[in-house]
């Protein structure tokens, strides 16, 4: 499998005036050509905030102290704005979470889709519109819904139409931040059903950041748990649901509702502040196994199995 | 029905809206021929259903901020509309409520305490060091230490933790009845199960709770009976078990299969298969006169499009669909 994107011990703080959020603290993760690779996490782990900084669509007063992004070898966060916007939407798009309520509410889809493919590359009106016809295309949307304004949509339907414009460029890969949440459970199957197409029918690459674990477990092929700015485990789908290793991954599995067993547990404590992650392991003031050495010493994201990684010293993580 | 604690008896709710543009009047039939009751021993009824099929209409209804059109709503065998008149303290008492969003119902000018405090002045539960007692209980109860939450403002604690000041608060008022309003869709799932817990533990102190949410998974856990209510309209009901082992309104068995099992192992296998042309239009959704699902409904019949059917009792479940005629 070739690597399609690289990312080196990234870091992306938001400056504030007690001292940099640390929402993002020290990511390193692959993501292999052609895979779905899903980012899961509780809220506040930084999870969508990774996908901000890897395709620098941060603002102020968020920055990147420290960190390495490489697409297909191209040190990513070094390239001038310009050079990057180039490679935004034609090699990386992006589906920001809750898109389906940010198209402008008053302009017809056509015109939102066309702006958006003219505004990134050199095309004609006319062909900007056979782009985002083919786009709607291949998430299976008629051709009329160019000629209707947002409202007349349902959420599940716009979500579609915003997975839409990130395919109009035939992107390498797709990031797409929450794409189901707030919708009812047949549009989510039905969405997630479309990104899955993606990789199935299109071989694009998609990063799926979300929160619901089931999600994952249908259609990611690799999963990495993310806990308090750091990556906690990384694994296939299989592997991770069939045997996490992580406390916290065990936890957050076992606090999953399901149809299939009438049996919750949550995880006792509270998730940290970024503005001060615990020391040590982030994740030992809640953690039922924890150690002596886990207040103090911090574990290493290390490889134990091929390609399982798991930063628990339970494991070693030396 | 003398023993229900809550009914309602066939309620329609239509909201009627004066159109801007062309001056045209719409109306919105956000309610039709409900009817529930709530048993008067404690128990969790789940209410499930999509958004915009009618949930916290519901909601405002049996909390008296909308009056039903047509039909009753009865708390104790008196219609809310006299209850509110006449005894309104009491009804605030027995009847509270959790709203979905844990950030908006904090003054955020205030310290948490004050919602605690202003529910014991209200109801006048207890005064001086008893108060804060049962203050200091009520944390507990909800599984918080007081001292980590008294004194706070509502931006220094996390959604779980005001969302678990309201249930605490709960604790402290021990109404008879509780709606919960999607009470943990904005919880990260750690913290939902916790919460569940204590939502179901309310039973105990002789709490009913009607728990409102969109998510079957989670009213499968905490519910001893669910309805399942699309557009207004109540299409299946029964115990927890059996409603969801053993579905029986088309409906109901598209919106268990559609939910994701958390099991790489167990895939849908099936695809959905949705007809673009139906759904388009979402302005152009009218009023029916027959079963709401009619136009997703893979067993459509001629008659479902312009009558609804009766309620029909197969073993525990009641089910509104002619496929059961």
């Amino acid at each position: 499998m070739n690597t399609i994107l690289e990312v080196e011990n990234l870091k992306v703080y938001f400056r504030t005036i007690l001292g940099d959020a640390k929402s993002v603290d020290g990511v390193s993760l692959k993501v292999f050509e052609g895979e779905i690779l899903g980012i899961a996490g509780e809220s506040g782990c930084g999870k969508s905030t990774l996908v901000e900084g890897i395709l620098k669509i941060y603002k102020p007063p968020c920055y990147i102290p420290e960190g390495k992004v490489y697409y297909k070898g191209i040190d990513l966060l070094s390239l001038p704005e310009e050079e990057f916007r180039k490679l935004r939407w034609k090699e990386l798009s992006y589906v920001p979470q809750g898109s389906m309520n940010s198209l402008n509410p008053v302009i017809k889809i056509e015109e939102q889709m066309i702006d958006g493919i003219m505004s990134h590359t050199d095309v004609s009106y006319h062909e900007a519109k056979e782009l985002a016809l083919s786009a709607l295309n291949s998430v299976g949307m008629p051709p009329d819904v160019l000629e209707m304004y947002p409202h007349e949509l349902s959420g599940g339907m716009r979500q579609r139409v915003c997975i839409a414009m990130s395919l109009c460029l035939n992107p390498k890969i797709v990031f797409a931040d929450e794409p189901i949440t707030g919708l009812d459970v047949v549009m989510q199957k039905l969405n997630l059903q479309t990104l899955g197409d993606l990789r199935d029918k299109y071989g694009i690459t998609v990063v799926m950041v979300a929160h619901d674990m089931a999600c994952h477990a249908e259609i990611c092929d690799r999963i990495c748990i993310m806990y308090a700015g750091k990556i906690l485990e990384v694994g296939s789908t299989f592997d991770i649901f069939s045997e996490p290793l992580h406390p916290y991954t065990k936890g957050l599995l076992s606090a999953v509702p399901s149809l299939e067993k009438r049996s919750l547990r949550g995880i006792p404590g509270l998730a940290p502040s970024p503005l001060e992650w615990p020391s040590g392991c982030r994740f030992h003031p809640r953690c039922s196994y924890r150690m002596k050495r886990c207040e103090g010493e911090e574990p290493l994201l290390e490889e134990v199995q091929p390609g399982r990684y798991v930063a628990c010293f339970l494991y070693g993580g030396e | 029905m003398n023993d229900s604690l809550l009914t309602f008896q066939n309620v329609s709710k239509v909201f009627r809206r004066v159109g801007f543009g062309f001056l045209s009047k719409t109306a919105v039939q956000a309610l039709k021929d409900v009817s529930f009751s709530l048993s008067s021993a404690p128990e969790v009824l789940a209410l499930v259903g999509e958004s915009g099929s009618g949930k916290s209409t519901i909601c405002r209804l049996i909390l008296g901020l909308e009056e039903p059109t047509s039909g009753e709503i009865l708390y104790r065998g008196r219609s809310v509309s006299e209850w509110l008149k006449n005894n309104k303290r009491e009804y605030i008492r027995e009847v509270q409520i959790i709203f979905q969003d844990p950030y908006e119902v904090y003054n955020p000018f205030y310290r948490v305490d004050r919602v605690l405090w202003m529910a014991i002045k209200k109801f006048n539960i207890a005064s001086g060091d008893e108060a804060k007692k049962l203050i200091y209980e009520s944390l507990e109860a909800v599984g918080l230490r007081p001292r980590e939450i008294l004194g706070r403002y509502p931006h220094q604690l996390s959604g779980g933790e005001r969302q678990r000041i309201m249930l605490s608060r709960i604790y402290l008022i021990k109404p008879k009845l509780l709606v919960a309003d999607e009470p943990v869709s904005m919880l990260d799932a750690s913290l939902r199960a916790i919460f569940l817990d204590h939502l179901r533990d309310f039973k105990n102190l002789g709490i009913s709770s009607l728990y409102i949410t969109h998510d079957l998974n989670t009213a499968y856990y905490i519910a001893d009976r669910i309805m399942i209510i699309y557009s207004g309209r109540i299409l299946e009901r029964g115990p927890t078990e059996d409603v969801i082992k053993n579905p029986l309104h088309p409906y109901t068995k598209m919106l268990i299969t559609s939910i994701p099992v958390p099991d790489p192992n167990k895939r849908w296998q099936d695809r959905v298969v949705i007809d673009v042309t139906k759904l388009q239009k979402v302005s152009e959704r009218e009023a029916v006169s027959g079963c709401p699902f009619y136009n997703r409904c893979q067993f459509a019949m001629d008659r479902c499009e312009k009558n609804f059917p009766s309620s029909k009792r197969i073993n525990n479940q009641e089910v509104n669909c002619f496929l059961y005629e």
